[in-house]
C-alpha cells in the first residue's frame, strides 16, 4: 500500500472515530448529560457563530441566535434519525433562525451617503456591503450570502434552505442581479 | 479593493454587457471580500448556553407537572373542606334543630 494509501486511510479512520465519538456524545446528550452538551457546543460553535454572523452582520446578535439554534437542538434531538446528520441539523436550525431575524427586522431607508469617504478602503466596502444587504430581501440575501460567502454548492444551500435547487437558481439569479445594481448606483452615488 | 475604483472611467470604452460582467465580478468580489471567515467566541457563550438549556428545562419540567398540581391542590381543598362539614359536633347540629325553634312552642 503506498503512503498515500495509508494516509488517506488514516483520515477515513479518523473521520469514522470522530463521527463515532459525536454519536456517543449525542446519545449521552439525549440523558441530560451536560458534559456531552458541552463537548458538542465547543466542537460546532466556531462554525454556527460565523454563518449567523455573516447573515446576520452583527457579532452580538449572530451569538444570540447560535445559543438559541443549541437550545432548540438539544430541545428537539429526539427528532434527528442519524447522530451522523447532526452538523447538518445545527446548521439548518441556525439559519433558519437567521432567516427569522431578517424577517423581523425593520425594513430601514439607506443613505449611501453616510458611508465615509476617507476610512480604510476595506472598512469602507465592509460597511457598504452591509448597507445594501440590507437592502435585499431576506430570502434571496440569504441565498446570496450562503452562496458567496459560505461557499456552499446550490444543493447546499437547497437542503439549508428547505426549497428546491432550481429555486436556489433563480433568488441566487435575481440576488445577485440587485446587487450589483445597488452597487452600481451607491458608486455614482459617491462619485 | 476600495471604492474609488475604475470601472466607470471604462463606462464609455466598453460594452453595456462587458460593463455588466465587471460591476458584477467588482460586487462578488466585494461580497466574498468581506465575508467573516473567523469569529472571536465570547468567553461565557458555552456556559451560558447550559445555563439557558437548564433554565428551559425546569421551566418544562414546571409546565408538565403544574396540571397535576393544581388538581391536587384543588382536590385536597375539596377533601378538607368535605372533612370539616362531615365533623361538625352533633350538638352544634342539635343547637340549630328547627323543632326547637319552631313558632308557637
Amino acid at each position: 500500500m503506498s503512503s498515500a494509501t495509508m494516509a488517506d486511510t488514516q483520515t477515513l479512520d479518523t473521520r469514522a472515530e470522530l463521527r463515532s465519538d459525536e454519536a456517543a456524545w449525542l446519545a449521552r446528550c439525549r440523558q441530560g448529560d451536560e458534559r456531552a452538551m458541552d463537548a458538542i457546543v465547543a466542537k460546532h460553535r466556531q462554525r454556527i457563530i460565523r454563518v449567523a454572523a455573516n447573515v446576520l452582520r452583527d457579532s452580538h446578535e449572530a451569538e444570540d441566535v447560535a445559543q438559541d439554534a443549541f437550545l432548540k437542538a438539544f430541545r428537539e434531538l429526539h427528532r434527528l434519525r442519524e447522530d451522523n446528520a447532526f452538523s447538518g441539523y445545527l446548521y439548518r436550525i441556525c439559519v433558519r433562525m437567521c432567516m427569522d431575524r431578517l424577517r423581523s427586522r425593520r425594513a430601514d431607508t439607506v443613505d449611501f451617503e453616510c458611508v465615509e469617504h476617507g476610512q480604510a478602503s476595506r472598512i469602507e466596502t465592509k460597511v457598504l456591503v452591509e448597507k445594501l444587504l440590507d437592502r435585499l430581501a431576506p430570502e434571496l440575501r440569504l441565498t446570496l450570502v450562503l452562496r458567496e460567502m459560505e461557499q456552499l454548492s446550490y444543493d447546499e444551500v437547497a437542503e439549508v434552505m428547505g426549497v428546491p435547487v432550481g429555486t436556489v437558481r433563480s433568488r441566487l439569479h435575481t440576488a445577485r442581479e440587485r446587487f450589483r445594481l445597488l452597487w452600481v448606483k451607491a458608486l455614482e452615488v459617491q462619485e | 479593493m476600495s471604492l474609488d475604483r475604475t470601472i466607470y472611467t471604462s463606462k464609455a470604452d466598453t460594452s453595456p454587457v462587458v460593463y455588466g460582467d465587471a460591476c458584477m465580478e467588482e460586487a462578488m468580489s466585494a461580497l466574498r471580500e468581506v465575508a467573516i471567515d473567523d469569529v472571536e467566541v465570547s468567553a461565557g457563550f458555552d456556559a451560558s448556553v447550559l445555563r439557558r438549556h437548564k433554565l428551559l428545562q425546569s421551566r418544562r419540567t414546571i409546565k408538565f407537572w403544574m396540571p397535576a398540581l393544581v388538581c391536587a391542590v384543588v382536590t385536597a381543598l375539596a377533601v378538607v373542606t368535605f372533612l370539616q362539614l362531615v365533623a361538625v359536633p352533633v350538638s352544634s347540629a342539635a343547637h340549630a334543630d328547627p323543632i326547637e325553634f319552631a313558632p308557637g312552642q
